[in-house]
């Protein structure tokens, strides 16, 4: 919303500087989001309002004029001049030589020369908007209005500050340079300069010209009209252009003009009918009939449903109500004769027909915040007094007014025990009482009760003042407004700062999110970068990596914001091998270790699609590149699976979780590189190498890539809040003995360890040699395992460990195939 | 022997002690120390062999040489005994060579939380050092929960501030009730209606908007959303707990400001901003530079009374912070679409 200072100058008066008002609005929440001042660059002793008294043709050239313009104080000059908008008798601006103008031929700031164009001198410079530097426009001299007095500063004439305004939904008044004069009032203890809405009538009545008829009352609330006779469509006067184009309008005539003026100015949304056009005379405001036609004022063809609403005549449709007239009723420069129409119209059906028909127009757009009926008439009045004094003609005795007059407004107590309990300020409620007075707000203290249902307070008798909100704020609604309405005025700054007195309330215990923090936390530990991705995914990316159930596909959006955005993620393997790739081909070889904590979406049963799904909190991890980062001290080793499981052991282990590996079949990984992660017969995630067939969609297939998943919420099941409990470690020291065996080749390692991890000497064993070769037979292997031998009893001697060892080999020989190997 | 063979012998004795010593500081190993010392110091080693030529000397020259022997062997059994230290001490094996100090040192992995994780626990810190407690909620929503509940009606202008993504399913009335939460408010309303006052809860979380994306707007962003219901909460109380919350965020220096702002959940509702360049101490010079942090307010007695509560008895405030903007301030990232990207070149930096 761009509202010119003098413009806002027409209704209150303002002596502060535009950055200190942008400040104020903005702190009482009607935020200038910037402001723009225009001519203040301008030199007074320069620019100056000049007259051009004659022009007289050039000798040599056709195309430009010779004029002599009346600078004030018995001064005139001869000028050239080339715009094609020049006449006599216009008063235009004026820069002398020496002015900084704008060359429009350099595009820069110059300084003005005496020139002697094509033999003819040129003592100054009839400028245009752009030549001024205050705007864009070049097409000719700018033309300033007739009764601007010659001789003084352009600056006085063309300066303005632009304010740009941020109106909040809740505002609707604002979108009015009345709104934001009350607001400005209010803020510097001003009063506001209502426009003048009279005007004098003839004999004739309106209803003798026009019927109004609403069919339906609760989409068009009331409807006024008046009807003016005579008018002259034309160019509106200069000062009138003047001021929509400072907004970005563009003039179209002047009593189009004078309906954008007056809504700009009040609010109410305006509509002017050629009456000639209006079959039978007779306004029908009715829902639309299904697949009616109507041709809007933009020239599109439109296909109306009910329940939106048209202005219609007799044979048909001539305006979609409240957003935009008809072509078939529009005002030409032959209209004699207008209707002007000012209405209420409901605002979501006014917003449905809107989005529906993809128009917003500022008409539907004030509707849809909600505008008072009261107002109608008001702008009614305020448009065709106007018209009456601008465009010409007669107005019609007694406007058409249908409807209900009364907005509604109801009464809202102001409680001082309420206002103290909010808002806890040291604001008085006697100047609270003031301050909403200076907004308009009609204090009422009649004992007639039929106030707003939705009080928050039983109000008590004589701390309870209670107010009518004025027209413009139909969307005060209850005491909590009021508040705001003290608060904001006052100024939230002046409200102190209190800490919340009452007790801390009971906390749940250790919840997921911290224990989301605590994984985090650890795998961070152990090397991992932590990503966080977008949660959605193409289904090309979840099928390529086996994330798409068949039975239960994931959830999709209606509108994404981009096509390969489209699929809630039920799995977080796609954008992780998406980050692995693109850091893949920044950091070559350079090691990646990287995690997400993240959701996905698993979606309801068929059954009953519409309800929530199921938000599953899942850990991924993946290993891709060199295990070590470039360093002299080592040669490059690629990470495998065992780097990944080695990070997946330590933090399974930091919550003392014993886990299994069971070998896993699954199209994402490799066969016979993957294993499923069990704990206590219960699956809580996976880990393996990928396929290249998986990696090839992500340009990763000459990339070894390990992940392991985890479930996050059956992690927090099982660790639960459990504290880990302490386990007395033996004092007494520990001896190793080396076996190696040959067995056959897929033999696992953790089938031997569990024989020796149950014997109660052995505190721990661990292959550290295994390799595979022709001379040990076929299909066989040789692991040397190191055992780890302790009591907590007293020191083992060799003796014991020997038998140890000699037990646990024979027990080992007898349930699978094992050799001593020699040597 | 004249003079000249008495210089000889002296130079030869200095020629030979510098011989001993540079094989001795060349021995590593035990073995090549005993090797020397049996060539030099054994019974039948130089120097012994060399005090024997001393009857072979003239008489006058005896004394002198003699001495210059004598010398000579306690000098080398003196640097036996440190070389045999130092032999020993490097394990009975080799001498530590000298290393190039400069070399970089063997890299550790360490690990790192992405900026946003860090962002979200500083902030909810601040809180929970204020008695507020961390709860989730489901990312998608209905409906009922993101919007009606929180005071904006079907068709309410309001919805034009939290453009929508919306879950691709219909109901019997052909509208579609799910959707990705626009703000982390819903949680208030789950809240509310399972649970009687006092609540003091924080909400940290992803949100999303149908917004282009450009250096300051990502569709998909955190938010970290507030409550406090309990007697006697007033507005002095929200401006209170928000001004510490942006003390312990940004320094005890901080400027801090509340204007007025609409938010249909909240009534009176508020936005707060900080004064970025107030959080040095040499801050006279500098301009004002306000940046919008949060949004706040009270809560909307209506919402209060649609969950149930006593609204003569209950009053409350609410606030949501967005996460990214903060984590922009304090570490200086000037595109907001870096956080998502994860380069690991940025994440590596926090």
């Amino acid at each position: 919303m761009l509202v010119p200072l003098s413009w806002l100058k027409k209704y209150v008066e303002i002596d502060l500087p535009p950055k200190q008002i942008a400040h104020m609005l903005t702190m009482a929440g009607v935020e200038v989001s910037n402001y723009k001042e225009i001519g203040a660059h301008l030199d007074d002793n320069k620019f100056i309002v000049g007259e051009i008294i004659k022009i007289e043709p050039h000798p040599n050239a056709d195309r430009i004029k010779l004029p002599m313009v009346d600078i004030g104080s018995q001064n005139t000059v001869q000028v050239v001049c080339g715009a094609p908008n020049i006449r006599e008798g216009q008063k235009i601006a004026f820069a002398k030589i020496g002015a900084k103008v704008f060359n429009t031929h350099s595009e820069k700031v110059e300084q003005l020369r005496e020139a002697n164009i094509r033999g003819v001198k040129s003592e100054g410079m009839i400028c245009s908007i752009k030549e001024l530097g205050i705007g864009d426009d070049h097409e000719g001299i700018l033309v300033l209005d007739d009764s601007t007095e010659v001789g003084i500063p352009i600056s006085n004439v063309v300066s303005d500050v632009i304010f740009n305004i941020d109106v909040t939904p809740n505002r609707a008044d604002c979108l009015s340079i009345l709104g934001v004069a009350r607001e400005i009032a209010a803020l510097t203890n001003k009063t506001v300069l209502e426009p003048e809405i009279s005007f004098s009538t003839i004999d004739k009545l309106t209803k003798s010209v026009i019927s109004v008829d609403i069919k339906d009352l609760d989409l068009c609330r009331r409807y006024t009209a008046s009807v003016i006779e005579g008018v002259t469509i034309k160019q509106s006067p200069q000062w009138l252009q003047d001021i929509l184009i400072k907004i970005g309008q563009r003039p179209i005539n002047n009593v189009v003009d004078i309906t954008n003026y007056v809504m700009l100015e009040t609010n109410q949304p305006l509509h002017a009918f050629d009456i000639t056009s209006i079959n039978n005379r007779s306004i029908i405001v009715r829902k639309a009939k299904s697949k009616e036609k109507l041709t809007t004022l933009d020239g599109e063809d439109r296909e109306l449903e009910p329940p939106m609403l048209v202005i219609a005549d007799t044979s048909g449709a001539i305006g979609l109500a409240g957003i935009m007239g008809g072509a078939n009723s529009e005002i030409s420069d032959s209209t004699h004769t207008i209707l002007l129409e000012a209405a209420n119209f409901e605002p979501i059906n006014t917003r449905k027909t809107s989005s529906h028909l993809r128009l917003s127009t500022a008409a539907s757009y004030r509707f849809e915040r909600t505008l008072s009926p009261e107002l109608a008439e008001i702008g009614l009045r305020r448009a065709t007094r106007l018209i009456k004094q601008i465009a010409g003609g007669e107005v019609y005795d007694q406007i058409i007014d249908v409807g209900s007059k009364a907005s509604d407004a109801q009464l809202i107590p102001f409680d001082k025990t309420r206002f103290n309990q909010v808002l806890g300020s040291e604001i008085t409620y006697e100047d609270a009482i003031k301050t909403l007075e200076s907004l308009g707000f009609i204090k009422n203290n009649s004992q007639n009760r039929d106030m707003n249902l939705f009080d928050t307070i039983e109000p008590s008798l004589e701390d309870t003042t209670y107010f009518t909100p004025p027209y413009w704020r139909p969307e005060i609604d209850i005491q909590e407004d009021l508040i705001e309405e003290v608060a904001r005025i006052t100024g939230y700054n002046a409200i102190p700062t209190t800490m919340i007195s009452a007790p801390i309330p009971h906390h749940r215990p250790k919840s997921m999110w911290h224990f989301k923090e605590q994984i985090k936390d650890k795998i961070s530990a152990l090397g991992m970068d932590e990503i966080i991705t977008y949660n959605v995914n193409s289904e090309l990316e979840l099928v390529n990596t086996n994330s798409w159930d068949i039975d239960n596909p994931p959830l999709s959006l209606a509108n994404p914001m981009i096509n390969d955005q489209r699929f809630l993620r039920s799995s977080l393997v796609a954008n992780m091998l998406k980050t692995v790739s693109m850091n893949k081909k920044l950091s070559r070889d350079e090691p990646l270790r990287l995690f997400e904590l993240g959701r996905i979406f698993i979606p309801n049963s068929n059954k009953d699609k519409l309800s929530l799904p199921i938000e599953k909190e899942s850990l991924v991890s993946a290993f891709c590149g060199n295990r070590n980062a470039r360093n002299w001290s080592y040669k490059p080793v690629q990470m495998n699976f065992y780097d990944a499981k080695g990070v997946l052991q330590s933090l399974l282990n930091e919550f003392g979780l014993e886990v299994e590996f069971k070998d896993k079949q699954d199209v994402l990984y490799i066969d016979g590189r993957a294993a499923t992660v069990v704990h206590e017969g219960q699956i809580i995630g996976d880990i393996g190498e990928l396929n290249p067939e998986v990696l090839k969609n992500f340009d990763l297939e000459s990339s070894l890539t390990t992940i392991f998943r985890l479930d996050i919420h059956q992690l927090h099941n099982l660790v639960g809040s459990q504290d880990k409990t302490y386990e007395q470690f033996s004092k007494y020291p520990e001896s190793s003995r080396d076996l190696s065996l040959i067995v056959d080749k897929d033999l696992l390692a953790d089938q031997i360890e569990d024989v020796f991890k149950k014997h109660k000497y052995v505190k721990d064993i661990f292959p550290f040699d295994i390799y595979i070769d022709e001379s040990l037979g076929t299909n066989k292997k040789s692991v040397t395992f190191q055992i780890i031998f302790q009591s907590q009893k007293g020191t083992l001697t060799a003796e014991q460990i020997d038998r140890c060892m000699e037990d646990l080999l024979n027990k080992l020989q007898r349930s699978m195939k094992v050799e001593l190997r020699q040597g | 022997m004249n003079k000249n063979t008495e210089k000889d012998s002296a130079q030869n004795i200095d020629k030979i002690l510098s011989i001993a010593l540079t094989e001795l500081s060349a021995t590593k190993t035990l073995d090549s120390l005993n090797e020397w010392k049996v060539r030099y110091l054994g019974r039948k080693g130089i120097v012994v062999q060399l005090k024997r030529s001393i009857s072979e000397l003239p008489s006058k020259e005896r004394p002198k040489f003699g001495q210059a022997i004598n010398s000579a062997s306690k000098i080398l059994e003196q640097k036996l005994i440190s070389q045999h230290t130092k032999v020993t001490s490097s394990d009975n094996k080799n001498i530590r060579e000298s290393l190039d100090v400069t070399l970089p040192g063997v890299p550790i992995n360490s690990g790192s939380l992405h900026p946003i994780t860090q962002t979200i626990r500083d902030i909810c810190e601040a809180f929970t050092s204020m008695g507020f407690e961390i709860i989730e909620g489901p990312e998608i929503e209905l409906d009922y929960y993101n919007f009606q509940m929180l005071n904006i009606p079907k068709h309410h202008p309001a919805r034009d501030g939290f453009n929508t993504l919306w879950i691709d399913q219909k109901d019997s009335n052909g509208e579609r009730p799910m959707l990705l939460r626009t703000h982390t408010s819903p949680m208030q309303i789950r809240t509310m209606e399972t649970q009687d006052p006092p609540i003091r809860l924080i909400v940290p979380g992803k949100v999303y908007r149908y917004e282009a994306t450009d250096s300051s707007h990502e569709w998909h962003f955190s938010q970290i959303e507030g409550l406090a219901v309990d007697k006697d909460i007033s507005f002095t109380d929200l401006k209170g707990t928000l001004y510490e919350f942006a003390r312990k965020l940004f320094g005890e220096d901080v400027k801090v400001r509340f204007r007025c702002d609409y938010f249909p959940f909240v009534e009176p509702g508020a936005e707060m901003a900080i004064d970025w360049n107030s959080r040095t101490k040499d801050n006279d010079t500098k301009e004002e530079n306000w940046i919008e942090i949060l949004g706040a307010g009270m809560v909307h007695p209506k919402i209060l009374k649609a969950v149930g509560y006593d609204t003569n008895k209950y009053t409350g405030f609410a606030f949501g912070i967005g996460v990214e903007r903060i984590a922009m301030l304090k570490h200086g990232i000037d595109d907001i679409r870096l956080f998502y990207n994860n380069d690991i070149r940025f994440l590596g930096q926090f």
